[in-house]
């Protein structure tokens, strides 16, 4: 047996979908590796698969084929409680559409995550605070979603993404929907994070964003090549 | 950078379900079930196991004419007697009190060694064993006060 020697590993993965009586293969024999503190981007055009690599990635979306490795650990294999556990412990997930729950307030969104990793209440705020300083939002915690501009909400996601400190920040699409300045700004916090030692995969169709990334993975129709 | 094992090695052992993160809710409320049942078993068990194991047993009492003590050698014929449980003297060996299962031996049994030995002995009293007992723990009782 080989010596694991990456934080991720792709070994052989596809995934079908069956609708009617056609499959689609929305990914095809993927391989590849990525190195713990890395910042990739996923490029591909619109239904080229790399909203589905990433759900794979994420734990949310069993592969039809092959096998994916986290930190040495085979995902796929963990029971479906061992896997919440994963994506608590792992992941911080940051959408295009912020997902923001719009009746709590900015710093409640972030201690979400909390509540299922069985940290103290107390803690919780200190470290949802600790976070909202970070990606600069620590006097506008008391806000609700919706008395922020897009940026903010963003920044809101991220902060809800890292509090738990996960090694692996997966984001799709995280400027999709923010103005060009905007945009930049959140790129440059992603790369703060990556530099603290956060590994980074992001999901883009934007080649500029890919510019912040240490390396780029392209996606085309379900095929990597990196 | 090289992939390094100790560095996230509390996550993994948490993830894995090696490090338990304190006690689990179904373990706490296993262990409170269990205590609940165990306390229930401690002061019910006992007592349905006496009842089973008594409740088919009688006392009856016998007294020999003239206050004559009980000599051991009926005693251990009377013993002998498919049924007796156990024999106790008393009131200075002048009564002897026979428990017995009632549905292998009855008073037949007693009188037919009685007769053997050219005893005259009255039936003073036939009780259930298990009213007896509860009739001398009352006596004791107000005896202690």
């Amino acid at each position: 047996m080989n010596q694991v020697e990456h934080l991720i590993e792709i070994h052989d993965i596809s995934k079908n979908y069956e609708s009617g009586d056609t499959s689609i293969n929305a990914i095809k024999n993927m391989n590849f590796y990525i190195d713990d503190g890395e910042f990739i981007t996923i490029m591909g055009q619109s239904g080229s698969g790399k909203s589905t690599l990433l759900s794979v990635l994420g734990a949310l979306n069993h592969p039809s084929f092959g096998k994916v490795l986290i930190d040495s650990m085979d995902l796929y294999n963990l029971s479906t409680e061992q896997r919440a556990d994963f994506r608590s412990e792992y992941i911080g997930f940051i959408f295009q559409s912020f997902q923001l729950v719009p009746y709590l307030t900015v710093i409640e969104n972030v201690e979400i995550p909390m509540a299922v990793t069985g940290i103290k209440k107390k803690n919780q705020r200190e470290m949802a605070m600790d976070v909202l300083k970070i990606v600069g939002l620590e006097q506008k915690s008391d806000r609700l979603p919706d008395q922020l501009s897009g940026g903010e909400q963003e920044r809101v996601a991220i902060a809800r993404a890292i509090v738990n400190k996960p090694p692996l920040i997966l984001a799709d699409e995280p400027t999709g929907n923010l103005d060009s300045n905007t945009a930049t700004g959140i790129m440059e916090l992603l790369k703060s994070l990556n530099k603290d030692g956060h590994t980074i995969i992001m999901v883009t169709h934007n080649q500029k964003m890919s510019e912040y990334a240490s390396r780029t993975i392209n996606i085309v129709d379900g095929e990597a090549f990196a | 950078m090289l992939y390094d094992p100790e560095k996230y090695r509390e996550k993994r052992e948490k993830v894995l379900g090696i490090r338990k993160r304190g006690l689990s809710f179904s373990t706490v409320a296993s262990i409170i079930a269990g205590l609940i049942i165990f306390g229930i078993g401690f002061v019910t068990v006992p007592t349905a196991v006496s009842y089973i194991t008594t409740r088919n047993l009688d006392d009856v009492i016998y007294k020999l004419d003239k206050d004559m003590i009980w000599k051991n050698a009926v005693v251990i014929k009377i013993e002998a007697v498919k049924g007796v449980a156990f024999l106790k003297k008393d009131k200075h060996d002048t009564r002897l009190v026979i428990t017995f299962d009632r549905r292998e031996a009855d008073l037949s049994d007693f009188t037919a060694v009685f007769s053997e030995n050219n005893l005259k002995a009255t039936l003073l009293n036939r009780v259930n064993h298990r009213q007896r007992q509860t009739t001398l723990k009352e006596e004791e009782e107000l005896e202690a006060t």
